[in-house]
């Protein structure tokens, strides 16, 4: 059974740690930074179209509006964002503790790997909500000064919030195969992007397999929910999605485990032990 | 009580532990010493529960190390051989992480009382990574014993510590040795002499003698029970033995 104060241990620690590193400062500067160019560019666009509409030059059917000219290009381009940001959050949540040996400390301590996971994860989607709270602010102002239903900001907060949880979790299984932080990244990185461009290669494929390829890749499941279509299907992708993830990480963990007795036999045998 | 049965590490064709066992009580503090590579550190990992056992059996009290794993990881405390404290946190931070880990009740915090006997508190709002080695090894030992474990492993504690720190370590772990068993492993023979009151020599996996009461034995005995646990020609053991 899940000890929830270990987990809650984890959370805390975790965050302490993220939040005294530059690369957290760094990286949600550049993402506030990216979302609000993004953000401003649309709101432009959006603006320049309503004059030419208000000019005549556009037809009546023709009125653009701020959920499809603002809000829902908004929250995909921050889900384009994400491939950038997660791979950064995801390297740190296991490596450095891989390098300064707490990882073999901790299988000395009262701790089951689901809550040692648990907690890693549960820290980095809180690090995750607070950068999508902070994104968000834009469309909630825009909400809030508009005549504007609020379900379109709430459902591309749901879609970030679903596929950034994918991204992390497949990050942190990641991070149990690559141990160094730059190959990490880059790795993490590279699957993501080919899972986000997946959608638009897959269409060359042959025997017709562009549609089963489609199924694998987030951003059709996550435009869905972005545009309102929400089913359990959907929402199913991504729950199975981090559930297999963090539980391939719970197995590796403890295959690690193993390893650990075998890693240390191998540097205390240059002093003695003999085959 | 402390019941480690024919316990054997080995991987693949390498035996790193073949069938130790030994016994200890409530207030032993064992010696275990032993050449670089001879095994204490799988020994005092595998007691730890760092990683299985390949066969045999650890007891501690009513916990099993295989049967009740957390259970028995709950009354052991781990120092290993090098610290492990994370770049970013505090002492106090540190600390609190592993207490709150290790025991859920508020009842009984003894972290301010533990940061003053182990001269820690001056420095518990410093980085653990800005720490001297020293420092650190205290910060490692300090989180070993937080929780009042009832089996004290303690890989190579003594490494980095000043003469000062190092007459405050004697003194601490001889105060505290009643209320626990304690476990040391070290090339010192003279903090085995000082704090010691059970010796295990262990070489190439093997336990090659477990002597199980020192009180009365000078040093000088103490050394040439160590060469006689040697194989012959062992040089290296002999330059171990006369450290201390």
């Amino acid at each position: 059974m899940i000890r929830w104060y270990r987990v809650k241990s984890f959370v805390w620690r975790e965050l302490l740690i993220w939040w005294a590193s530059g690369t957290s400062c760094l990286s949600g500067a550049a993402l506030l930074a990216g979302s609000a160019y993004f953000f401003f560019t649309y709101l432009a666009s959006f603006q320049e179209r309503m004059r030419q509409y208000n000019a005549g030059f556009l037809g009546e059917v023709n009125r653009p509006s701020l959920r499809g000219m603002v809000i829902e290009p908004y929250f995909e381009t921050i889900g384009f964002l994400l491939v950038f940001l997660v791979p950064l959050l995801a390297s740190r949540l296991f490596l450095s503790d891989r390098q300064n040996g707490f990882l073999e400390y901790l299988f000395s301590l009262p701790v089951r790997m689901s809550e040692f996971v648990l907690g890693k994860f549960a820290a980095g989607i809180f690090n995750l909500l607070g950068a999508l709270l902070l994104v968000s602010v834009p469309a909630f102002v825009l909400l809030a000064s508009s005549n504007m239903s609020a379900l379109p900001v709430i459902f591309g907060f749901t879609s970030l919030f679903l596929v950034s949880s994918f991204y992390l979790a497949m990050g942190m299984a990641l991070s149990m195969y690559v141990k160094q932080v730059t190959p990490l990244v880059i790795s993490h990185f590279s699957i993501l992007m080919v899972l986000y461009f997946l959608p638009a290669i897959s269409n060359d494929a042959a025997f017709g397999l562009g549609e089963f390829i489609k199924l694998m890749s987030p951003v059709p499941y996550s435009r869905l929910i972005i545009e309102g279509f929400v089913s359990v299907s959907v929402i199913g992708f991504f729950v199975a999605g981090v559930v297999s993830c963090l539980l391939m990480n719970i197995l590796l963990l403890a295959a690690e485990r193993y390893l650990q007795g075998s890693r240390s036999v191998q540097f205390e045998g240059q002093g003695g032990i003999d085959a | 009580m402390l019941i480690v049965n024919s316990v054997s590490k080995s991987y693949g064709a390498i035996s790193a532990l073949s069938r130790v066992s030994f016994s200890l009580s409530h207030g032993d503090v064992l010696g275990l010493v032993g050449l670089n590579g001879a095994g204490k550190s799988t020994l005092i990992k595998g007691l730890a529960g760092v990683f299985p056992f390949s066969s045999g059996e650890v007891r501690c009290g009513d916990s099993s190390l295989a049967g009740d794993p957390l259970g028995y990881r709950m009354v052991v405390g781990y120092q290993p051989e090098r610290p492990c404290l994370p770049e970013a946190l505090t002492v106090l931070e540190y600390v609190s992480f592993i207490r709150s880990i290790c025991c859920h009740s508020s009842s009984g915090d003894r972290t301010d009382k533990l940061l003053h006997d182990l001269d820690l508190f001056p420095l518990r709002y410093s980085l653990c990574t800005e720490l001297s080695k020293g420092e650190q090894q205290r910060v490692g030992f300090l989180a070993a014993v937080i929780h009042q474990p009832k089996l004290l492993l303690l890989d190579e504690p003594m490494s980095g510590l000043d003469p000062k720190q190092l007459l405050a370590f004697r003194r601490f772990v001889s105060a505290e040795s009643d209320q626990r068993i304690t476990i040391l492993s070290t090339h010192l023979l003279s903090e085995i002499r000082a704090v010691c009151n059970k010796l295990l020599v262990i070489d190439r996996g093997q336990v090659k003698m477990f002597e199980e009461d020192l009180s009365h034995k000078d040093l000088a005995h103490f050394e040439r029970y160590f060469v006689q646990a040697v194989p012959e020609g062992d040089e290296e053991y002999s330059g171990v033995a006369s450290v201390g």
